[in-house]
């Protein structure tokens, strides 16, 4: 399979305020094959809503290069990439129905495919009796699911998601979890996953990606062998589950560790 | 069992019981806001009734306010009083109408282009900050020099200062939208129109009715400060004639006139916010 993507040598710096440069990343490469779920997992800071942005197109000042498999298809009912914010991105003057709706205004697409779209996605988030209500009145881990439906809605080829399960209990994020692997299933969207939690790293992911503190940089990179399409209560009843979490929370720890002692540093 | 049975809910009842009482609440609450809201005033006017009354202050100024409303009646009750009194209130009509049209149309247009458009930001917004905390009364001689006097150079009056707040607070908001409305705009690849007309503006919307309600109120101000200089006719006239002929109840009337102008365009005003930004709603 060819990769669909080919991140190289990427480097992102930022030019604060007072004129200082903080250096993101430092050096990240990666490949995404068409179709693989790639999660990103590193202490706080390290540069992953960075690398995000860079491939969501929000972020045009970095070097290295990207490069996208050209037979990635001009298919107009589908975007080319869809991101889930890590903060609250609905938009407070729509309705839940029109939050997600307006998410595919990019496409070439029949208002009745469109409003079909609308019911799918609504259901999958749970959200169908709340279709007509404003943000405002929602909790956060609902406007949250309202922005991963918007996202899902677009059936994107590349689907970026900056710690979308973040916001919600333990209970909603297992089940979101389970649903948003069904419809990878379904979708086979290329995911690039940002998460703190390890286990949902573990659960949705067929390739995981240490990143070592500030300065990002790749610490590890190691596939999830799983076999792709079991689903994740599945993967979590197995052994090497708990030995792949063991070993991936000692690189994060280890990184966590590094950056509190040199951020304590005089 | 039983004891899961007491944990089970047992809303129906208990809920019909907290909505009856929180609307009760609510209603009782109102209410209570309306009589105070309308209470002060009525306070205050019996104060002044007895004030009058006893002398306290002077009645030349100040009539008792059934004085006041006597004459007011007594004035209103007779066909050319109420001709006259029309005549005025159209002519300020008039002028706040065309004023505050071309004003706020003008401004919340340069308000949403100079939020979009770098280059046009740059060149404008230094020289519109720099004349804009001049009083707009003060260059009314320079209007009348350039639109003659009476209804066009305050007209022109009314356009400048409604334009000024319309444009400024337009541009505020569109130029200090959440970057997060930006991000998803372009992470989804939204076309331009859904852009401006579906986010953007509807962002702003909140800075752009406040920009249009303190526009209506400036318009008022100026309009009323240009036919005490000015015109022939209309409210500010009435008022500073029945002033100068000291007809003290019929100055009072002018000044309730204004008054219910203020009235109408605050109501206006919170009309039109309940439907531009419902979502903003307290
Ligand atoms: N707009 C900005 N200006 C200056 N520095 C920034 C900016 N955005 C991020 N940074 C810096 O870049 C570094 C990486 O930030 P980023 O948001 O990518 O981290 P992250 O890995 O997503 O962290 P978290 O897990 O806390 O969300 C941080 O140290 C931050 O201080
Ligand atoms: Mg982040």
């Amino acid at each position: 399979m060819s990769p669909s993507l080919r991140m190289s040598h990427l480097r992102k710096s930022y030019l604060t305020k007072e004129g200082a440069v903080v250096r993101a990343i430092s050096d990240l490469s990666f490949e995404l094959n068409a179709g693989e779920r790639l999660a990103i997992l590193g202490p706080s800071g390290c540069g992953k809503t960075s690398c995000l942005r860079i491939l969501a197109g929000l972020d045009e000042h970095y070097s290295g290069v990207i490069h996208w498999a050209t037979n990635l298809s001009q298919d107009a009912s589908r975007l080319r990439s869809a991101t889930v914010f890590q903060g609250d991105s609905t938009l407070p003057w729509m309705s839940v129905e029109q939050n997600i709706a307006i998410g595919m205004s990019g496409l070439t697409l029949d208002a009745a495919s469109k409003r079909k779209r609308v019911e799918k996605y609504l259901d999958l988030v749970g959200l169908r009796d709340f279709a007509r209500v404003f943000p405002h009145e929602l909790s956060g881990g609902m406007r949250q699911r309202v922005a991963i439906a918007r996202a899902l809605a677009t059936e994107p080829l590349l689907l970026l998601m900056d710690e979308p399960l973040a916001a919600l209990d333990a209970q909603t994020r297992l089940v979101m979890q389970t649903e948003l692997h069904r419809i990878w299933a379904q979708t086979r969207s290329t995911v690039v996953y940002v998460t703190h939690d390890v286990d949902e790293a573990l659960s949705l992911s067929d390739r995981l990606l240490v990143m070592t503190a500030r300065p990002g940089r790749e610490k590890a990179m190691m596939g999830a062998s799983f076999d792709r399409v079991m689903e994740p209560l599945e993967r979590r009843s197995l052994p090497i589950f708990a030995q792949m979490q063991a070993k991936i929370w000692g690189l994060v720890a280890e990184e966590v560790g590094q950056k509190l002692t040199r951020e304590t540093a005089p | 069992m039983s004891h899961v049975e007491t944990l089970a809910p047992q809303p129906e009842a208990d809920d019909e019981a907290y909505v009856t009482k929180t609307l009760r609440m609510r209603r009782l609450l109102s209410i209570r806001n309306l009589l105070l809201g309308v209470g002060f005033p009525i306070v205050l006017l019996l104060a002044w009734e007895v004030a009058a009354n006893f002398n306290l202050i002077d009645k030349r100024f100040f009539p008792s306010p059934s004085t006041i409303g006597a004459s007011i009646s007594a004035f209103l009750s007779t066909q050319s009083g109420r001709v006259l009194l029309a005549g005025h209130i159209n002519a300020t009509l008039l002028r706040i109408g065309i004023g505050y049209g071309i004003g706020a149309t003008a401004g919340v247009l340069l308000g949403v282009i100079m939020g979009l458009h770098g280059p046009t930001r740059a060149a404008i917004a230094p020289t519109l900050y720099a004349i804009f905390p001049l009083p707009k009364i003060a260059i009314y001689p320079l209007m009348i020099v350039i639109f003659g006097l009476g209804d066009a150079s305050s007209s022109a009056l009314v356009t400048l200062g409604v334009f000024f707040m319309t444009c400024i607070n337009t541009f505020s908001g569109v130029r200090y939208v959440d970057t997060i409305y930006h991000d998803v705009v372009n992470a989804f690849r939204f076309p331009p129109f859904v852009r401006w007309l579906r986010v953007f503006i509807p962002a702003a919307m909140p800075a752009i009715v406040t920009g249009l309600r303190v526009g209506l109120g400036q318009a008022l101000v100026l309009v009323v400060s240009a036919e005490f200089v000015s015109a022939d006719t209309g409210i500010g006239r009435f008022i500073w004639d029945s002033w100068q002929v000291l007809n003290v109840p019929r100055m009072f009337m002018g000044l309730a006139v204004v008054l219910a102008f203020a009235g109408i365009a605050a109501t206006v005003g919170n009309f039109a916010e309940k439907k531009l930004i419902p979502w903003n709603r307290r």
